[in-house]
């Protein structure tokens, strides 16, 4: 019997980047990884770097790199919000590298006006680009 | 009579402009549709912020003995101490009444404030009003070009706002910009950034938290703030475009209008002129 799908939107500031019936979902939490099936209760959870892996309704799955954010299942449609999320099969390796090393000279540079936090931000979601790319 | 080749120079001189404001019209409206497009798509992720902090935080913040780092966030501070008020306008001209009427709006919204003020302030345009009224600014954020959209330089923002705040230098902060509504309508506010005003009452059916309460108000906090200032930021620009390309659009049309009654003063200069001048071969001619 197929699992009773429900409904996944992966939201950035951005744009909408899934919208969408599923049947499941495991992103990384805050402590671990966390599974979501249909008729979940309501729970609102802190996401971290890695990846969402999505069972599609066609039993066939896909993956998306998500940052930091939270996600929230109410009413069986599980809403995440992220600062940034791309399907990994669209990830530019090219990119994430330069992105990478840019946030490294960023915070080697101890007297730049570079906020180090925001740096060590975008190097943790630039490593975690290419981690998943190369996959 | 108008001389006629004054009137000539003029017709090609009005000409001209209109070409200028036309072009700027067709830009404004790309650069427009561009932006509102992009505050279209950011908005689910606002608005989600938002139901998410209102729902959890009058769960969390009516019990006072959690050690709630954020709890601060949703109290006024030290009453005596100044009022912040992020002010957005734009950086460049040209956008029709779109700065006079922020400033007007900022002006109101002071009015009502019985505390100093301390301005926070984007937009070169909204910069130089600051220093004119004399009013206090904090800080300038001079490098800030809102149309590269740049969710970071929103995040430096909102943490000046933030951390002024937090340590008590400052007891309330505002925030004035435009709103935008439509491609016709964008109107000014003036209303509260910190503190978060939690609703009032229980939250409804109590959701799983995970890992727990404190820690989610903790990070969805401040990026709820972040996120707020970059959609600001986002809609002013929208607004901008929208009032600059009414404002270019009402200068074709007024150019339009005076090239045609410079045209027909030419007309009718130029017929007089015909008119005379046969009135001078025929008077001449039977002169002879």
């Amino acid at each position: 019997m197929a699992a009773p799908p429900f409904n996944l939107r992966i939201i950035s500031p951005q744009e909408i980047l899934f919208d969408g019936q599923v049947v499941g979902v495991r992103f990384p939490g805050e402590d671990g990884e966390l599974g979501v099936l249909a008729n979940h209760a309501t729970m609102v959870a802190l996401t971290r770097s890695g990846s969402l892996r999505v069972r599609s309704t066609e039993d066939d799955d896909f993956e998306f790199v998500v940052h930091s954010g939270f996600a929230e299942m109410r009413n069986n449609v599980l809403t995440v919000l992220t600062r940034a999320a791309e399907n990994v099969e669209s990830i530019d390796l090219d990119r994430a590298q330069k992105a990478a090393e840019r946030a490294r000279d960023r915070l080697r540079d101890a007297e730049g006006s570079f906020d180090k936090e925001l740096a060590r931000e975008a190097l943790s979601r630039a490593l975690m680009r290419e981690m998943l790319a190369r996959k | 009579m108008a001389n006629i080749r004054d009137l000539r120079q003029r017709i090609t001189s009005v000409g001209n402009i209109q070409k200028i404001t036309r072009a700027m019209e067709m830009v404004a409206t790309t650069k427009l549709r561009r932006f509102q497009e992009k505050a279209v798509a950011s908005q689910p992720y606002a608005e989600e912020l938002d139901r998410l902090v209102r729902g959890l935080s009058s769960g969390v913040v009516s019990d006072s003995d959690t050690k709630l780092n954020v709890a601060d966030f949703f109290q006024v501070g030290d009453s005596s101490a100044p009022t912040g008020v992020l002010f957005i306008g734009s950086s460049r001209g040209l956008c029709g009444a779109y700065n006079t009427n922020v400033q007007r709006e900022l002006e109101a919204g002071l009015e009502t404030l019985s505390t100093d003020t301390k301005l926070f302030v984007v937009g070169k345009k909204a910069m130089n009003h600051a220093s004119r009224m004399e009013h206090t600014v904090a800080a300038y954020f001079e490098d800030l070009d809102p149309e590269k959209m740049d969710f970071s330089e929103a995040v430096a923002v909102s943490k000046h706002m933030v951390s002024s705040f937090r340590s008590g230098d400052l007891s309330r902060v505002f925030m004035c910009g435009t709103r935008f509504k439509s491609m016709v309508r964008y109107e000014p506010y003036f209303e509260a950034f910190l503190p978060i005003e939690a609703p009032e009452g229980e939250a409804a059916a109590e959701p799983l938290l995970e890992p727990n309460g404190a820690e989610l108000l903790d990070r969805l906090v401040p990026r709820y703030l972040e996120t707020r200032v970059f959609y600001a930021l986002l809609e002013a620009v929208t607004s901008e475009y929208a009032s600059r390309r009414f404002a270019m659009k009402n200068a074709t049309d007024a150019a339009g209008d005076m090239k045609k009654d410079l045209t027909r003063s030419y007309n009718r200069a130029r017929q007089q002129k015909i008119t005379s001048e046969i009135t001078e071969i025929v008077s001449g001619a039977e002169a002879l």
